[in-house]
């Protein structure tokens, strides 16, 4: 699913407040491309993830899905949050069937039930989660939160997978391990995915490219084309391309080598 | 972030606190008759200022019946009164979360409600229908009034609570906004509504008894003031008790179903 972002601007308004959230983004998402979008907090990072779902509109500009405008969502979409958003009145496992239910609710709906069920224990199994399939979320880690909603996402076989900071709120180990189990996932289905994060060793072990963006109001201050081989592996996350391509973020994020550590607002 | 491992408590330390949860009251209630018998033993009150629980025993023992008879009755306006009076309050309470229209026009009215002594509207009510009314009947209302409150407070809290991502979640797969409250909002409220229903329970005991006390006719209030006519402060005593069993078991059957439908929360 090709993604295709025109001179996008997106200001919103409150009675006592206008704030311009994004600015002028224009980018081009290939269909099966693994994207990162990295930046400062507050950038409008959410908020272009949002503008691509169909959940909010622009103010100017269009975005275009396989050469479709976007008017309002889909379906066709996987989101993770940062937080796992789990719904905790239900188990895992009704978690993760959860899109069913939304998607069985619409006139257009041809969603198997038996074939749904069959992903979602399929997943669970992939996500290493299948005894917990009927815990419900309370009795889960944040991790194991957090991979029920990324299952959650993926139940529909959404050919857009959007990302918002999934990982942000984990700690390094579990965040690399998470990394992995997300290339493992996305190599056996071929999604889509934009992935928005602000920790920059994350973005270039996943993404074939990043883009950039600058503080609000966001634009994109430019990308950074990922040579990696894939699939990639850990050990990959301390050869020289590797801390080539961080390096060149940061440079272009506008952190020179050790300046984050006499800057005052750092990322 | 609470994990799969931390699920296991210790069995033996938990039936020594069960126990004791049980044990402790119990104790500590015969201390109290014992100290009220002593009491009067000592300063020798006359029994209609304070009669000793012996006497309020016999009382129980002798006219026990009877007394639940008029508790069932008062039981009867409770229930009907908490159970209008928590519904209306319940779709109130939705009404005002998601409709700006209705936010607006019925906010300042129940705002007034709230605000002022729902007792005042009694004599209004029986000068309308009278004291022996079955239905409409100045009891269930101010019952109800009394009961929908904490419902409507806490339905809103429930409902505003909801995250903006689990929103989002039903909206970014095509869903309705009907269905997001159905499957999303509702749902997540419940622990709030559940909480309100407790606290209306109690509200809704105050409200029946108030006004069988001040305007007596029919249930166990409307017997305690028989009582205080010809000073059988035995036969008061023994009615409150009876309340307060009643009232209590209400209580715990509230929380037993809370328990019960939010194992997960």
């Amino acid at each position: 699913m090709g993604i295709q972002i025109n001179d996008i601007g997106k200001i919103f308004e409150t009675d006592d407040l206008r704030v311009e959230a994004l600015s002028g983004i224009s980018a081009t998402v290939q269909d099966n491309e693994f994207i990162s979008i990295i930046g400062p907090s507050g950038c409008g990072k959410s908020t272009l993830l949002r503008l691509i779902s169909g959940l909010i509109e622009p103010s100017s500009g269009t975005v275009l899905i396989d050469d479709v405008p976007v008017n309002g969502p889909t379906g066709d979409v996987g989101f993770v949050f940062q937080a796992p958003t789990l719904l905790k009145w239900r188990t895992v496992f009704n978690n993760v069937m959860f899109p069913y239910e939304v998607l069985a609710s619409q006139r257009n709906a041809n969603a198997s039930k038996a074939d749904f069920e069959a992903r979602a224990h399929q997943l669970l199994e992939m996500a290493g989660l299948e005894e917990f399939t009927n815990a419900y979320p309370k009795q889960l880690s944040g991790g194991m939160q957090q991979r029920v909603s990324i299952c959650r996402a993926l139940i529909h076989d959404p050919h857009l997978l959007l990302m918002d900071e999934p990982f942000g709120a984990l700690d390094e180990f579990t965040r690399e391990r998470m990394n992995e189990e997300l290339l493992r996932i996305w190599r056996e289905t071929t999604k889509t995915v934009v992935f928005v994060t602000h920790h920059i060793p994350e973005a270039v072990f996943l993404s074939d490219r990043i883009f950039v963006m600058s503080r609000r109001p966001g634009t994109i201050l430019g990308e950074v084309t990922i040579d990696l081989p894939r699939p990639r592996l850990s050990e990959m996350r301390e050869s020289v391309e590797f801390l080539d391509s961080v390096v060149e973020t940061r440079h272009l994020i506008g952190l020179g080598s050790g300046a984050e550590l006499l800057s005052e607002d750092p990322i | 972030m609470a994990s799969a491992t931390e699920q296991i408590a210790p069995q033996a330390v938990g039936r020594v606190e069960r126990l004791r949860k049980v044990i402790d009251p119990i104790i500590l209630a015969v201390l109290i008759l014992l100290g009220w018998e002593l009491m009067i033993w000592i300063f020798k009150f006359h029994p209609v200022v304070l009669p000793p629980p012996s006497r309020v025993w016999t009382i129980l023992s002798t006219q026990g019946d009877f007394l639940v008879e008029h508790m069932l009755v008062s039981l009867k306006t409770i229930v009907k009164g908490f159970t209008y009076g928590t519904f209306l309050g319940w779709l109130a309470g939705i009404f005002i979360t998601y409709s700006r229209t209705v936010r607006k026009a019925i906010q300042p009215i129940l705002v007034v409600l709230f605000v002022v002594p729902k007792s005042i509207f009694l004599p209004l009510l029986i000068l309308w229908w009278g004291v022996g009314s079955d239905f409409p009947n100045h009891k269930i209302v101010i019952t109800m009034l009394l009961a929908f409150f904490p419902v409507t407070e806490n339905t809103i809290a429930g409902l505003s609570g909801v995250d903006r991502e689990m929103v989002e979640l039903t909206h970014s797969l095509g869903g309705s906004s009907f269905l997001t409250i159905r499957k999303i909002a509702l749902p997540f409220s419940l622990p709030f509504v559940l909480a309100g229903l407790r606290i209306a329970m109690t509200e809704a005991f105050i409200g029946t008894l108030f006004v069988e006390i001040l305007v007596p006719n029919k249930g166990i209030g409307s017997r305690i003031v028989d009582a205080q006519d010809v000073s059988n402060t035995q036969f008061i005593i023994a009615a409150i008790m009876v309340i307060a069993v009643f009232g209590l078991t209400a209580y715990f059957l509230l929380q037993w179903i809370e328990r019960r439908l939010t194992k997960w929360y």
